[in-house]
C-alpha cells in the first residue's frame, strides 16, 4: 500500500497551485530564449519570474535559480554573459580553499567552495529525492 | 585544481540529533518543487569505452614528451627546445575556460578579435569528467563547448574520458592533477587522434541554445518539470487547539454575557 501510495504521489500531475509554477516555467523559458536578442526584456522577465516565485510561495530547485544572476537577474550562459574560474585566496594554497566563481557580466560574483569536497542540494539527498 | 579526493557518498537527509529534536513530532509530507526544464544530465556526448581506451592511449603518446621534458634538468633543458606540442594545447581548469570563453565571445559577436593576436581555436576537448570532484566544476563544460563553437558545421567537440584517466595524463603531461585539457586547431601530430574522434564521437547538442549556432531558432516551450520530494513538517499538538478552541468559546459566551446586560 504505502509503495503505491508513493508512487502516486511522485507523478506531480495533481500539484495544487500548477498554474504558479506553469508560469514561473514559462517565464524562464522565454526569458532565456531572449537573452541575446534583447538582453533586457529578459532581464525583466526573470526578474518577474523571481518575484512570482516569491508572490505565491512556489519552491523551486536551486539548480534553477543558480542559473540566474542574483544582482542584474541575466541568465548565467558560460561563454555568453558569464565566465567563470577557480581561485584560491588561501596562503598556503591548500586544496581545500578552492573557489569556483561565476563572474557576471555585471560583475556580480557567485562563489562555490569547490575544495570542500560534493555537495548536494536538499532536494537531490538520498533520502528526500523520490523517482 | 580539484583534489585528488576519495568521492565523499552523497549526503542524506539531516535527522534529529538532540532530545529535544527527537520529542518533537514530525510526519512526512510531499512537497512539490520546479525543477530546471532543461535537462543538464543528457549532454554529454556518449564514448563507446574501447573508443574512450584508445583516444586515451593517443593522448598519452601525445602528451608524454612534454611531461620528460618538465622531468629533465636545467642543462638537459637549454639544450633542448621545448616540444613544439606545448604550444597547441591547454591544460587546466583556469587556462583552458578562459580561452574558451574568449574564442567563444569572438565567434557569437560579442567581443572583438583583434587583428594581431589571431589564433587557432580550440576545436577538441578532452574532460576526465569521472575524476574530477565535484561535479559542478564540469556541468557548464558541454554549454560552453557549444557556445565556443566556430559554426553548426565545426563545432568543439567534447570528449569524456573514463575513470582514472586523470591518473594517466597528468603523468604524461607532468603536470599534477590535469584533468582538462583542450587541443588547438592544426596540432601537429594529432591528425589521427582528431580523425578518430570525429568520426566516433557526436557533436554537442544544445536544445535550449539550438538558434545560436544556425541562426534560425524554433522555440519549443516544455512543460514545467514538477517532481515531489519527501520532507518532513511538524505536527500541531491537538492540545494546544483545544485550549485555543476553549478560549475561543470562553469569549464568545463573554460578549453574549455583555449584550444580555445590556
Amino acid at each position: 500500500m504505502a509503495k503505491k501510495d508513493n508512487k502516486k504521489k511522485n507523478n506531480a500531475k495533481n500539484v495544487p497551485h500548477r498554474d504558479n509554477y506553469a508560469r514561473i516555467s514559462y517565464l524562464y523559458q522565454l526569458s532565456n530564449h531572449l537573452t541575446l536578442s534583447h538582453p533586457a526584456l529578459a532581464r525583466g522577465l526573470a526578474r518577474n519570474m523571481d518575484l512570482v516565485g516569491k508572490k505565491t510561495v512556489s519552491k523551486s530547485s536551486p539548480l534553477l535559480k543558480r542559473t540566474i544572476c542574483k544582482q542584474c537577474q541575466s541568465m548565467l550562459i558560460p561563454g555568453l554573459t558569464m565566465t567563470m574560474y577557480v581561485e584560491n585566496l588561501s596562503k598556503q594554497k591548500s586544496p581545500i580553499n578552492d573557489v569556483l566563481v561565476w563572474k557576471c557580466t555585471c560583475g556580480k560574483c557567485r562563489r562555490f567552495p569547490v575544495g570542500k569536497g560534493e555537495y548536494v542540494v536538499f532536494p537531490d539527498r538520498n533520502g528526500v529525492r523520490i523517482d | 585544481m580539484a583534489p585528488n579526493k576519495p568521492k565523499n557518498a552523497p549526503k542524506k537527509a539531516p535527522k534529529a540529533s538532540s532530545l529535544k529534536e527527537l520529542e518533537k513530532k514530525k510526519k512526512q509530507v510531499f512537497k512539490p518543487i520546479l525543477d530546471n526544464p532543461y535537462t543538464q544530465s543528457s549532454t554529454w556526448p556518449f564514448v563507446e569505452p574501447e573508443i574512450a581506451a584508445s583516444i586515451l592511449d593517443f593522448l598519452e603518446v601525445l602528451l608524454s614528451p612534454t611531461g620528460k621534458y618538465k622531468a629533465s634538468d636545467v642543462k638537459v633543458k637549454q639544450q633542448v627546445t621545448e616540444p613544439e606540442i606545448v604550444k597547441h594545447i591547454y591544460h587546466g581548469f583556469n587556462a583552458t575556460v578562459q580561452a574558451l570563453e574568449d574564442q567563444a565571445g569572438i565567434n557569437r559577436g560579442i567581443r572583438k578579435q583583434k587583428e594581431t593576436t589571431a589564433q587557432p581555436q580550440i576545436t577538441h576537448l578532452f574532460i576526465c569528467k569521472y575524476d574530477i570532484t565535484p561535479t559542478l566544476l564540469t556541468s557548464m563544460f558541454p554549454v560552453l563547448s557549444y557556445t565556443a563553437s566556430k559554426s553548426s558545421e565545426s563545432r568543439v567537440k567534447l570528449v569524456q574520458l573514463p575513470r582514472g584517466s586523470m591518473e594517466r595524463i597528468s603523468k604524461a603531461l607532468g603536470v599534477d592533477n590535469t584533468g582538462i585539457v583542450g587541443f588547438k586547431e592544426g596540432c601537429p601530430g594529432a591528425e589521427a587522434l582528431f580523425e578518430l574522434v570525429n568520426s566516433n564521437i557526436k557533436d554537442v547538442e544544445v536544445p535550449w541554445l539550438e538558434g545560436l549556432l544556425t541562426g534560425e531558432s524554433h522555440m519549443k516551450f516544455v512543460p514545467p518539470a514538477l517532481r515531489n520530494i519527501a520532507t518532513t513538517a511538524p505536527v500541531h499538538n491537538p492540545k494546544n487547539n483545544r485550549g485555543k478552541q476553549e478560549q475561543l468559546n470562553k469569549s464568545k459566551s463573554k460578549v453574549e454575557s455583555k449584550s444580555d446586560d445590556v
